[in-house]
């Protein structure tokens, strides 16, 4: 081997990794490009729509001010009159969310992921240090987030300054409620993948830190006089940046400090453990389970489980957390006797959980390709290869697999209906059951058509199966933003999400459910003819 | 149906007879050995369970730990214990000792020769040519994907020369004689010492050397080694390819 140029390989060493890093995350860089900067955008559009005037503003905005539920969700109401506070109030205490969750999940991915399949051997045995190794990963990610971070501020310049609603100052003040979060939570994942010897675990680890770091969060905003508590969570820092308004060294320091002392954590763990293991002892040996061994499918829901958990857990979470909000919303409609009169009560109530049954067919849908993605990770991985050389048909596999996504996800939108029902409960409104099962029910022909598609793209391009979320991304947005760039009808309905009607503001229309199920069966079928005459495709 | 096609056509009918160790023992990472040998076993629908006992003896086998926790050896052995205990007629193992340590590479191939005993064929693919000459009855060789030589390692030998070395009592001793015979090439000489390749029937040649003052005369027959590099120098340019045998 050639003596490595220590003067050049420094650097380029660095550029290769980070390119690497770059290419693996694209497609999740675009999807998240898109999806924040039209969630960010949303928010402006909603502002100016649902206020008109100053006046009506403040009339509506008392009732988003005191309630409990909301404060759970979005956080502290701080300068919701204005349309930079709002939108940080309404989209950029989700998108903290999101970007947190999509830091965790990349960083996982490079670092413990990269040694989970053995790669990180190859690429330490090579010339590059594991402390160049892991900066590469950091700073790729760092670049992506400030890339979603600008287009989010650029997007948010090019539709709020003209109208005179914010300055471009307030932008990017709105762009470091972006980009923090993932820089924060990258390092959090960092650390995870350093203590936990799988990915599996250092993204459950992150989630739970997120998870707790929501609830204290939760707990100061809707308490009276703890607002101290604020300050012992990193979302609780987020939110003091406060746009608009200048944001205070005192959170920025926070955030800077907590990523570096993350960062500076990890660096001695790094250098100190084993390749292949994390800091805390592995549980490498017990006695055997035999349960769910039987078949390919059953072995997949064993495998599958702690993914499948926290996805049916967060939903549940989100389901009764935006139960709770049902009876705020229905006030909210009949203290506005002008909204009130057009709508109804009923209409009010159906309505909202129309509303909400609209984000759980997304969720479920999400989650149908993250199955079918799991199941690629069965054949990318070699160990299709094994299981097709047991008496075992090819069909077989993958029917199982993608039924398997398909029911997991309706089970989703099952919980989801249970987890409102709950909410609504302890809030004090009692929600139609029959109303509930009929929208989740309702949402099986998205599932169908998106678990079809899954198929499909399993069949005749396996590496692109990722490409399964894009499309449900974009089908979503297409539904939610077109309507306000007045395409035709006949186009808003090439989104499955937008072509099923809206159970139970709508009754139940079995046309489009009919074509999507169709549809979605067909191009399974292709998919499957295809698998059975491919080649296995590894890596 | 002619043989081959129904090979194709009844996939799941064939894998019934046949058990397949992978080059790259990628497994389940998060299932024990011992659950993992019950997840292969329920995929085939069976195995003989008292023979997989004595394999996971055999083979020094800790089916409590988990994959991920595993060497590459240990992993392969996974493999070869889960194949072998399904009793398939046929076993198709491509490069199944990567990883296996001295003693292991020792249990694998009582374990074939019992598999053999019993009637089994195993297909072994592998570049570990003295493992191909200890255990396999037919050898085949592949190269770019054809079946270039097959037989017996004996048959292979017919191709190939054997190695012929004489050691003369004088100096400078003259072998024109001997370079003039059919089916001889000299390798090389120095002032005592010839060393020949020879083709065909020996008796000529040994008619020769019994006029000359031979002191000690090896005659040794081709390596599969040697074999398979007459095969392959045939063109050098071409891809490197593998024996197959059985």
């Amino acid at each position: 081997m050639n003596s490595p140029d220590r003067s050049g390989s420094a650097t380029r060493g660095m550029a290769v990794l980070m390119r690497r890093q770059l290419r693996a995350n694209r497609m999740s860089l675009v999807v998240m490009t898109v999806l924040v900067a039209v969630t960010s955008l949303a928010q402006i559009q909603g502002y100016v729509s649902a206020f008109p005037n100053a006046a009506l503003r403040q009339a509506l905005l008392v009732p988003f001010a005191d309630n409990g539920a909301l404060r759970v969700l979005y956080g502290y109401p701080y300068d919701i009159g204005d349309a930079t506070g709002w939108v940080s109030w309404r989209s950029m205490s989700v998108v903290e969310i999101v970007m947190a969750v999509w830091a965790m999940v990349v960083v996982s991915g490079a670092l413990r992921g990269e040694e989970d399949v053995g790669r990180g051997e190859l690429a330490l045995s090579r010339p590059q240090p594991r402390r160049r190794w892991f900066a590469a990963a950091l700073t790729a990610t760092a670049v992506e987030a400030v890339v979603i971070g600008a287009v989010a501020v650029a997007a948010m310049a090019a539709v709020g300054v003209p109208q005179g609603l914010m300055t471009f100052g307030n932008c990017v003040e709105l762009g470091l409620q972006v980009v923090l979060p993932a820089l924060l939570f990258g390092a959090v994942a960092a650390l995870t993948s350093q203590l936990l010897g799988t990915v599996r675990g250092a993204r459950l680890a992150g989630a739970a830190v997120l998870a707790v770091a929501f609830m204290v969060r939760a707990v100061a905003d809707t308490g009276s006089g703890i607002g101290w508590v604020r300050w012992l969570t990193p979302l609780g820092w987020f939110e003091q940046l406060r746009p608009p308004g200048v944001p205070p060294a005192a959170a920025l320091l926070a955030i800077l400090a907590g990523t570096a002392i993350l960062v500076a954590v990890c660096l001695p763990v790094l250098s100190g453990r084993d390749i292949g293991r994390g800091l805390l002892p592995g549980h490498d040996a017990r006695s055997p389970r035999r349960a769910l061994l039987g078949t390919a499918w059953q072995a997949a829901v064993r495998d599958e489980l702690p993914q499948l958990g926290t996805w049916l857990v967060a939903a549940v979470a989100c389901a009764t957390l935006m139960g709770g909000l049902a009876r705020t919303v229905i006030d909210f409609v009949r203290d506005n006797p002008a909204i009130a009169r057009v709508l109804g009560r009923g209409v009010a109530v159906d309505g909202y959980v129309a509303a909400m049954f609209s984000l759980a067919q997304v969720v479920a849908a999400l989650l149908a390709v993250a199955l079918v993605a799991a199941a690629r990770g069965e054949e990318a991985t070699g160990r299709l290869e094994i299981l097709l050389a047991m008496p075992r048909t090819r069909v077989g596999w993958l029917v199982g697999r993608v039924t398997l996504a398909a029911a997991a996800a309706a089970l989703l939108a099952l919980v989801a209906a249970g987890g409102l029902w709950v909410g609504a409960e302890l809030s004090g409104e009692r929600l139609d059951v029959g109303s509930l099962l009929m929208a989740a029910g309702n949402c099986i022909p998205v599932i169908v058509v998106t678990a079809g598609f899954a198929g499909f793209v399993f069949g005749v391009a396996p590496r692109a199966v990722a490409s399964g979320y894009a499309l449900v991304v974009v089908a979503y947005l297409w539904d939610a933003v077109g309507a306000l760039f007045a395409v035709p009808a006949w186009t808003l309905n090439l989104s499955p999400f937008h072509a099923v009607a809206r159970v139970p503001l709508e009754p139940f229309t079995a046309a489009p459910a009919v074509v999507l199920g169709l549809l979605g069966a067909a191009l399974f079928t292709v998919g499957l003819v295809e698998f059975r005459h491919r080649d296995l495709v590894t890596g | 149906m002619p043989a081959s096609a129904r090979l194709w056509a009844e996939p799941v009918e064939v894998h019934r007879h046949v058990a397949y160790v992978a080059s790259e023992p990628t497994l389940w990472p998060t299932l024990t050995g011992a659950e993992t040998l019950d997840y292969l076993a329920n995929l085939r629908g069976g195995c003989d369970l008292a023979y997989r006992d004595v394999l996971v003896r055999r083979f020094d086998f800790d089916t409590t730990k988990k994959i991920r926790a595993l060497s590459k050896g240990n992993r392969q052995k996974v493999q070869l214990v889960a194949a072998f205990a399904t009793r398939a007629d046929v076993l198709i193992l491509d490069e199944p000792t990567t990883g296996l340590d001295p003693l292991m590479e020792a249990a694998f191939r009582e374990t074939v020769h019992e598999a053999r005993d019993r009637g089994q064929t195993i297909f072994l693919s592998s570049h570990v040519l003295s493992e191909v000459e200890l255990l396999c009855d037919r050898i085949g060789i592949l190269r770019a994907g054809r079946l270039i030589d097959d037989g017996t390692l004996a048959e292979l030998r017919h191709l190939s020369a054997r190695t012929v070395e004489v050691t003369f009592g004088t100096p400078h001793v003259d072998v024109t004689l001997v370079r003039e015979l059919p089916g001889v090439v000299v390798a090389s000489m120095d002032e005592r010492h010839l060393v020949l390749e020879v083709r065909g029937d020996m008796s000529p040649l040994l008619g020769v050397l019994a006029r000359l003052p031979v002191t000690t005369l090896d005659s040794r027959e081709p390596s599969l080694e040697e074999i398979f590099l007459v095969h392959y120098r045939r063109d050098v340019a071409d891809p490197a390819g593998e024996p197959v045998a059985s």
